[in-house]
């Protein structure tokens, strides 16, 4: 017995020691990223939420404040109201835009041709180039009284003298603009998943006498719908955090129309020494976009059609057959 | 030999994967340090060496500025290297990121050693003593007061103990193109003259020649707002930092009426459509030193610079007196401050470069007035005679307004920033045509009030 148990307990020893050795190469392997997670992502997210909760100016040691900085927030802030719906205009008209351009241009890159390459590293360039402040800096020029814009436009016989940056009824389109411009990397993804539609259905199409626009009704969009869901939820997410553009470009201004609700978290934090302020703005950030993504994710069961889901419902009227 | 390969090849994947983390870049949307640095209408922000290695400390340096003010500073500082046995390492940047720069050093207790601060942050700092008080370097002499009066050290003085030395007076002026007043054949305006006197003057160029005139101070309402309530014999804030003109039916009405009056020009035309002027951003874009404007409303400072754009002397004059106020509400402020941060490892040294940027000859004539009037009476004197036609009309024209001035304003209280951009977006909302004057007053003084008292 003694002996049995002893030669168990060794086996047992040995396997967990190759279990760990094994381990350990993985967690070295994943060393590097988990350094950066835990510094630059898992801490900043816990000490931003301490932080809301204290009153902070950043040249001295912070100090608890319990819920005021929230309460504040959304009795007294006039501008907090003011930045979402500047925020929320923004993001539900961008989104939109952005992933109906890309879907256009992408059902016009989905063909075989020498050129198509071009075409994709070209379309794909404004978003390499990112939210950056070089683009940014460029674009504010583009759309000043004396830019590209208005030179374009008179050029082509439209009478346009207006500075869009600081017309309070443009100023947040040009921002919108630069954001849907940046359409390449959703174009990408919908490329990807054109490309993953079997073509035998559009040829069975064919033969059935179904058109164009009937084929990417019934055919395209539906099998599209995945691709949709993902990159509708990343955009809307990275909607809801602009920031660059609209800092450099019109800087909140003018009169506060495009104070996009980052830009307002960062003056708070930075300009006015309340980063506790800013903190607790942020974690109100994020539970809005958590809202808007599980909504989005709720009411994906209705309109998302993932094609393997489909072959479940046959499968159990057989078995009921059967049985 | 084919585990060795093996733990070999799973060590070279490892290096690799570390090498490839490493130059990842971040992602998309996230703001990267450059990134923040880089903002802003003028230049570059920099931390170079001095190219002179003499000892192993270093002098950290900051100031926000133009790519001229950064030339000038540098200049001058490399000649203190060159007789003095310190390095420098120059962190300048521009106004727009400086501040957020500044405090992210302060959280990890890494300011530099010398800071260039403001009179809306000093308060911040003094009261945090990320700043030493200056009053022992004073003391024993090592920053000179011997031409200097030392009334005007009340400018950087906070809670009693001097934590800014003020580099120069600046305040408030009026410039004008002569030329257009020439052209609409309107005499220059006087030092005296009067609100309605200032309106008249642009509706008659306006007719005469058909060049608008500026919006006064667009882009800072404060400063055209402080000139109106001292006026009316009140200070802008009181030393609780409140504001005292705010039950005076009297102010109030007398800055609403100004406030109507300027829109009532836009709405004219007489002024210039204020979504033009929102998006001057640079010098060169603003339409007094293009021959496109008659009349500007600025800080003195930046007489010279915009009299060097245009090509010609431009006339200045203290601001229009409101027509039922009891004074001229003209104030002087300090420019900026050096400051000494807590973080400074060799505060004697410190004092003596900072000394060296106030009182000494040399860097005054390679800084000039750039950073305001110097406090010294020495330096003053000296460099009207070195100094450009630009520069001495500004000179003059400080020394016809500190005639009529008291004293130096006190820097702003704590959590001012935040108040005056409240008066600045309610300036700009009256503009647009989005409030009128009334609310754009009232909803200051309310917003203000709460702001200030926190």
């Amino acid at each position: 017995m003694n002996y049995r148990s002893k030669n168990a307990e060794l086996i047992t020893k040995t396997k967990n020691r190759n279990r760990f050795k094994e381990n350990v190469y993985g967690y070295l392997f994943i060393g590097p990223w988990l350094i950066c997670f835990i510094v630059f992502m898992a801490i900043p997210f816990v000490t931003s939420f301490v932080l809301s909760f204290t009153d902070y100016n950043m040249l001295s040691e912070p100090k608890f404040i319990g819920l005021n900085n929230y309460i504040e927030l959304f009795t007294k802030d006039k501008l907090f109201w003011q930045a979402l719906s500047v925020t929320f205009r923004f993001v539900f008209l961008s989104v939109p835009l952005r992933l109906l351009f890309a879907l256009a241009i992408a059902l016009l890159l989905n063909r075989q041709s020498k050129l198509v390459p071009l075409y994709r590293c070209v379309y794909y360039l404004p978003s390499i180039l990112g939210g950056s402040v070089a683009v940014s800096v460029m674009w504010k020029y583009c759309f000043s009284k004396t830019g590209v814009v208005n030179i374009f436009l008179n050029s082509i016989g439209i009478p346009s003298d207006i500075s869009w940056i600081s017309n309070k009824d443009t100023a947040l389109w040009s921002i919108i603009l630069l954001f849907v411009w940046q359409f390449g990397s959703s174009m990408l993804i919908f490329l990807a998943g054109l490309k993953q539609i079997p073509k035998n259905y559009y040829e069975a199409a064919t033969v059935d006498g179904a058109g164009v626009f009937r084929q990417f009704f019934n055919i395209t969009l539906p099998l599209l719908t995945p691709i949709i869901l993902f990159n509708t939820v990343m955009q809307i997410i990275g909607g809801f955090m602009v920031f660059t553009q609209a800092m450099i470009i019109t800087d909140g201004g003018p009169v506060n129309k495009t104070l996009v609700y980052v830009l307002y978290l960062y003056q708070q934090s930075f300009k006015y020494y309340k980063m506790g302020y800013g903190s607790a703005m942020a974690w109100v950030l994020l539970l809005i976009v958590g809202f808007f993504t599980a909504l989005i994710f709720k009411s994906s069961n209705t309109w998302v059609f993932y094609e393997n889901e489909s072959k479940k419902p046959r499968t159990k009227k057989l078995k009921k057959v059967v049985s | 030999m084919k585990r060795k390969i093996e733990k070999m090849s799973k060590f070279l994947v490892l290096i690799g994967l570390a090498l490839i983390m490493m130059s990842c870049s971040s992602e998309n949307d996230a703001t990267s340090e450059s990134e923040m640095t880089g903002a802003g209408d003028s230049t570059e922000s920099s931390s170079e060496n001095s190219q002179v290695e003499k000892t192993d400390t270093e002098v950290r340096i900051t100031w926000w500025g133009s790519q001229a003010r950064h030339n000038s500073t540098i200049e001058a500082l490399d000649k203190y290297v060159e007789k003095n046995d310190v390095n420098f390492s120059y962190e300048y940047t521009s106004w727009s990121s400086y501040w957020e720069t500044l405090a992210t050093q302060a959280v990890g207790n890494n300011l530099p050693d010398i800071i260039q601060m403001s009179t809306t942050d000093i308060v911040n700092y003094s009261k945090n003593n990320q700043i030493v008080s200056l009053q022992p370097y004073i003391d024993s002499g090592i920053i000179d007061l011997t031409y200097v009066d030392k009334n005007s050290l009340s400018a950087g003085t906070v809670e009693g103990e001097v934590t800014g030395y003020p580099t120069g007076v600046n305040t408030v002026s009026v410039v004008y193109n002569k030329e257009i007043f020439d052209q609409a054949g309107v005499d220059y305006p006087k030092d005296n003259w009067t609100w309605s006197e200032y309106l008249d003057t642009a509706k008659k160029i306006f007719e005469e020649t058909g060049v608008q005139t500026d919006i006064p101070f667009l882009s800072e309402a404060r400063w055209l707002a402080e000139y109106v309530v001292r006026s009316y014999d009140y200070d802008f804030y009181e030393a609780d930092g409140s504001f005292g003109w705010a039950n005076d039916e009297r102010v109030l009405n007398g800055l609403k009426n100004a406030f109507a009056d300027i829109k009532e020009m836009v709405e004219l035309g007489v002024f210039i459509d204020p979504e033009v002027q929102i998006a001057w951003a640079t010098t060169e874009d603003n339409y007094i030193v293009q021959g496109k404007s008659a009349m500007a409303f600025l800080l003195s400072n930046y007489y010279e610079t915009y009299s060097d754009v245009l090509g010609a002397p431009m006339g200045i004059c203290m601001l229009p007196k409101p027509d039922d106020a009891d004074k001229s509400g003209m104030y002087m402020n300090a420019n900026m401050y050096w400051s000494i941060s807590a973080d400074c490892e060799d505060p004697e040294t410190a004092a003596s470069i900072l000394n060296y940027m106030v009182n000494d000859m040399e860097a005054m004539e390679t800084i000039l007035a750039d950073r305001g009037i110097s406090l010294s009476s020495e330096i003053r004197e000296g460099l009207t005679e070195v100094v450009g036609e630009y520069t001495a009309n500004t000179f003059d024209y400080i020394s016809s307004v500190s005639e009529i001035v008291e004293k130096t304003n006190a820097p702003d209280p704590a959590n001012a920033a935040e108040a005056i951009n409240v008066l600045k977006v309610n300036y700009q909302a009256l503009m647009y045509g989005e409030m009128d004057a009334e609310e754009a007053i009232d909803d200051f003084v309310v917003q203000a009030t709460d702001i200030l008292g926190q």
